[in-house]
Order: C-alpha cells, then structure tokens, then sequence
C-alpha cells in the first residue's frame, strides 16, 4: 500500500483503545506511520512544538511532520477532544487538516459540536471488535489512500 | 386605605341600616302628626258642632223668653227648661280648647247668665205688683235684656265665624303636615335607594375585577407560564390572595427550577454512565477477540468456549445499555411533534429487520398512508420496539406474520401491530409495560425486559394509551393510541 508517507495522529488518553486502534489498523496493514498523543495538550505539542511551559525539553524533537489525518478522541483529560479541534482550526498550520472524530458517544448534542467546530468526519466506534476493524479499515482506505488533498498543509 | 372587604359590607350594611332607622322614625313622626292634626280638625269639627247647637238653643230659648216676657208664664217654664238645658251645652263647649275664643264664649255665658237674672228679677217685679208686666221697671227690663240679647247673638254669629276659619285652619295644617311627612319620608327613601345602589355597584366591581385578572393568572400558570406575578397594592382579602397566589406561583417556579436543574444532572449523569460504561465493555470485546485471532492454536477449545461466553455477556451487557439509554432518552429532552408517516417508518425499520436475517421468510401486511403526529425520534424507537418483538417472537413460526394498522377506539384512532408468534397469557398483562419484567427466558426469547417500558414511557409522553391482546401460541396485538 502507497501509505508510507503518510502518518495517523492518534488521540486519545486510553491506553486500551490506543492498543485495539492500533491492532486493528495493524490488521488493515495501515499500521506502520501511525503517532498517538495521549491527551489534548499533547496532540497540540505535537502539531505546534509548543511545550516549554510543560518543561519538557524534548518535546520539540517530538514533532515530526504534520499528519496526514488525526483520529481525535472527545473524552479526555485536562483538555478535550472539542477543545483540541477548536485550537487545530483557530491556526493557519492546521486549519484544513482532515480531523475524524473517533469516539464512543453517540450523543446528538455530539455529533453537532463535533461538525460545528469543523470535525471532517465523526465516527462512533462500533461496540462489536470485528465491525470496528472493519470500521478502521474503511477509515484508513478512504483518509489515506481515496481522499485527496492539497499538498504543504 | 387599610379596609378591607369584610369592613366595606359592614359600614354598607351599618349605612343602609341607619337610614331605615331614620325613615321608620320620620315615617312614625309624620303618621303621628297627621293623626295629631286629623284630632285637631276632629275636635274643632266637634266643637263647632256643639257652637252651632248651643246656638240653636240659644235663638229658642231666647224665642221661649220673649212670651215669658210678655207675661205668659208656661214660656217662663220653658225658657227655664231650656236654660237647665244650655248649662249642659255650656259645659260641653267649656271641653273644647277654643283658645282666645274662649273669653268670647264666656262673654256669651255671663250674658246668658244676665238675661236669665234680669228675666227672674222681672217675675218678681212683676208678682210684686200683681202681675204687672207693662210697668216702668219691667220695661225697662225688658229693653235692657232685648239689647242683652242681640249683642249676644252677633258673639254668637262671630264664634261661629271664627270657628270655620278655625276649621279651615286646622285642615290645611293637616295637608302641610301630611305632605311633609310624604316629602322627608319619599326623600329618605330616594337617598337610601340610591345609596345602596352605588354601594352594591362599587363593592361588585371592587371585589369582581380583582378576581378576573386573579383567574386569568391562574390560567396563564395552569398553561404553564410561571413567571406570572399579580400586582398587588391592596390590604384586604383580595390583596391577602394575590399575595398567595403570588408566593404560591414563586414556590411552584423554585420547584421547576429545581426539577429542571435535577433533571439536567440525571440526564448528565445518564450520558456519563452510558459512555463510561460501554468504553470499558468494548475493550473486553476487543481484548477478547484478539485472543482469539491472534492465540486460537495455544487455546483448547474449552478456553476458547470460555471466551466466547465472555464476548457474549458482554454483548448482552452492550444491549442492555443502549435500552437502558432508550428508555432515559425516551423521559428527557422536549417534544418536537410534527407528521411522522407511520407506514413508510414501519416499512423500513421491517426492511432493517430483513436485512439481520435475509433467508427468514416473513409477511408483512402495511396499510398505507397512515401519518401520526408526534416527535419522530421517540416515534421510532417505539416502533422500532414493537416490530422488532414481533420480528423476535415470531422467530419460531414457519410462517411468521406482522400486520401495522389502524382502528378507531372510542373515537380515537389507535395503531396497532400484530403478529402471529408466541403470544402471552393475558393473566400476564399487568406485568407487560414493567422494566426488567420478563414472560420469558433468554434461552426461549433474547431481550432485557426494557423495551415495553420504554414503548409505554413514549405512548405517555404523547398523551396516549398503551395495551395488547394475546393468547399463548396464539400471537400478540399490541394497540397504541398518540
């Protein structure tokens, strides 16, 4: 698969999902570029190199190149998914980035918040393991592999 | 003004009260006076009347006297009978009040006592000189008593006179009396007329017009508006009911406010608990499934079975939450009524049900164009509900069979859903709409006995009536009305 040069920005603070995401696009074969940011302010170091007010000296070699799609988690601490969205389309870097959001709400007033803050996509992880695979795989197909996007973003 | 309403009627009633008082003691005076002057002309009637015969008496016995004069001696007997008899008359008259008249009567009296003297001094004259009449004396006797006489005729003629007019007086005191008495009685009676008049007119609208705008606030709460408050500038009972309704308005918002508030933080709490739920249950899944991929050649097939029950209470315990969820979702949030086409819903939630288990032959009859009005999403998950108890009770007949239509009930229109599966004893009936209430196993039949519940709790909310027919073996109707 042509999916080498692109990366996946995995957020979301359950070490559990991040291992079943990550098992899953690994049977999808869409495994091997994949970064995972385990809360809102990290997902935001990432993409901005911000940090120093955290201490963390290495976090500007942490950033990398920005992601071809970021899987955002909605439940999460000390910053939310919402609230990282909100910060990804306020800058001019991040501000067309595909964002899906990848959650287990179901919640209308979700769904709306999600699409009003500019989420590209909103999926509700399926409860069944296998549907989710099956889920994951679609994703990937379509994000990384159908979709198409002006390239220096 | 600090008066109340209690205090109003009783200075009305104390009012009109008074002036019945006033007219009963005007209305007895005048009776009074009338009676009074009706006496008055009574008495001068009367006492004219015995003037007038004392007269009579009078010009007879004057008449009698004139032959006694002249000798003839039966007249003196006659002139002294009549005589006895006037006394009488004379005390009669003396009854009478004749005020200043009274010196003129007694004028009279004394005269009549003079010519009778003088007529008994002239028989002695007369026996003296042996029946002598026409001697000096007795003409001269004669003479004085003539002018004694008719000087005591013009009094008599001036008493009768004075006595008309006295009458006449009496009479027209009696008409100003009696007109009086009409005029401040009628008058009294006017001013009470009126009095109570306004009064009554001003104590309906005092108390009237409060109590409409009092309903009409309380229809505007009844409607469910509470921000409604009364302006209240009153201090009497109507005032101490506006300021009832007023407080009580104020505790029915708080308590409003507070079951929004809690209702909030249970929905909160609802959306909590099902996302915190459900996270951990789909790691097990997955967990477990990836077991089973990733380890099938190191399990033997007793750990594998022992896997797959996990995957499969977890699955259960997944089904369970989202009901759980149906059923708090189907309590919260408003209502959004609007058309719902029932039949073009029913079909394609039958098509979701086909679409599970494509082989399973099913027949389904739909009447067409049936529209409800109600709140679409509610609307969904009740019919969702009850097509898919049919769709699962149906599961063992060769021939299953699910109807959707319409009859009409008392008027009404009430849906129903009918198939031809397992049924139930309808001594079951009450345990139907009850969560958790199951009438059979999870071997026989899936389910976590929520979705009655719910479909009861969505009929509810819409202000209808939820009930099924049933036999064992003999299929299930359920019937609805929105």
């Amino acid at each position: 698969m042509e999916t080498d040069d692109k990366t996946i920005l995995l957020v979301d603070d359950s070490e559990d999902d991040v291992a079943l995401t990550q098992r899953a696009l690994k049977k999808n074969n869409i495994g091997n570029r994949m970064f995972v940011a385990r809360d809102g302010r990290e997902a935001l170091d990432y993409l901005f190199g911000r940090g120093d007010d955290e201490g963390d000296k290495d976090n500007n070699n942490k950033r990398r190149r920005m992601p071809s799609v970021i899987f955002l988690d909605i439940n999460m601490p000390k910053m939310n998914g919402f609230e990282v969205l909100k910060r990804i389309r306020a800058d001019e870097r991040t501000r067309l980035l595909p964002v899906l959001i990848l959650t287990t709400s179901d919640e209308e007033k979700d769904l709306r918040e999600g699409y009003r803050l500019g989420a590209n996509s909103y999926i509700c992880k399926p409860l069944d393991f296998s549907q989710f695979c099956e889920a994951v795989k679609l994703m990937g197909v379509y994000w990384l592999m159908l979709n198409e996007f002006p390239s220096g973003i | 003004m600090n008066i109340n309403i209690g205090q109003k009627l009783t200075v009305g009633f104390s009012i009109l009260l008074l002036f019945m008082g006033i007219i009963s003691i005007s209305s007895y005076l005048s009776l009074n006076g009338m009676r009074e002057a009706t006496d008055l002309v009574h008495s001068r009637v009367n006492a004219s009347a015995a003037m007038n015969r004392l007269r009579h008496k009078m010009e007879e016995s004057l008449s009698a006297n004139a032959f006694a004069i002249a000798g003839d001696i039966e007249e003196k007997v006659v002139f002294d009978l009549k005589i006895k008899s006037m006394e009488d008359i004379f005390d009669v008259a003396a009854k009478y009040d004749l005020g200043e008249m009274d010196v003129l009567l007694n004028g009279v009296r004394s005269q009549y006592i003079e010519i009778q003297e003088k007529t008994n001094l002239l028989y002695r004259i007369a026996e003296e000189e042996e029946d002598k009449f026409d001697s000096d004396p007795v003409s001269e006797l004669v003479i004085e008593i003539e002018e004694i006489q008719i000087s005591m005729i013009e009094n008599m003629k001036g008493l009768a006179l004075f006595l008309e007019d006295w009458i006449t007086l009496a009479v027209s005191q009696a008409e100003i009396t009696r007109s009086r008495g009409v005029f401040i009685t009628g008058g009294l009676s006017i001013i009470a007329i009126l009095f109570s008049m306004t009064a009554a007119f001003g104590l309906t609208r005092d108390i009237t017009l409060p109590v409409r705008s009092l309903v009409a606030a309380t229809q505007e709460v009844a409607g469910g508006n509470l921000e409604v408050r009364i302006e209240n500038s009153r201090h009497d009972e109507i005032g101490e009911l506006n300021q009832s309704f007023n407080k009580m308005t104020d505790q029915l918002h708080a308590v409003h406010l507070q079951v929004t508030r809690v209702n909030k933080e249970l929905e909160a709490f609802s959306y909590s608990v099902s996302h915190d739920l459900r996270a951990p249950l789909r790691r097990i899944d997955g967990f477990s499934q990836a077991l089973l991929e990733d380890y099938a050649e190191i399990l033997d097939d007793e750990g594998k079975d022992y896997i797959r029950r996990v995957i499969h209470s977890t699955r259960d315990m997944t089904k369970l939450i989202e009901d759980l969820l149906t059923l708090s979702r189907a309590s919260q949030g408003d209502l959004h009524l609007e058309s719902v086409q029932l039949s073009d819903m029913v079909e394609s939630i039958l098509s979701e049900l086909r679409d599970t288990i494509p082989e399973r032959p099913i027949e389904s009859t739909v009447e067409k164009g049936i529209v409800a009005t109600g709140d679409e999403r509610l609307l969904r998950a009740l019919m969702t509900n009850l097509l898919s108890n049919a769709w699962k009770y149906t599961g063992k007949e060769p021939q299953a069979k699910i109807e959707f239509g319409t009859i009409e009930q008392n008027g009404k229109v009430a849906y129903f859903i009918r198939d031809n599966g397992a049924g139930f004893s309808m001594s079951y009936a009450d345990k139907l709409f009850v969560p958790f209430q199951r009438l059979h196993t999870s071997e026989e039949f899936e389910g976590t006995g929520i979705g009655l519940a719910t479909v009861q709790r969505i009929v509810n909310r819409h202000g209808g009536d939820i009930w099924a027919e049933s036999a064992l073996e003999k299929g299930a109707t359920f019937y609805f009305t929105l």
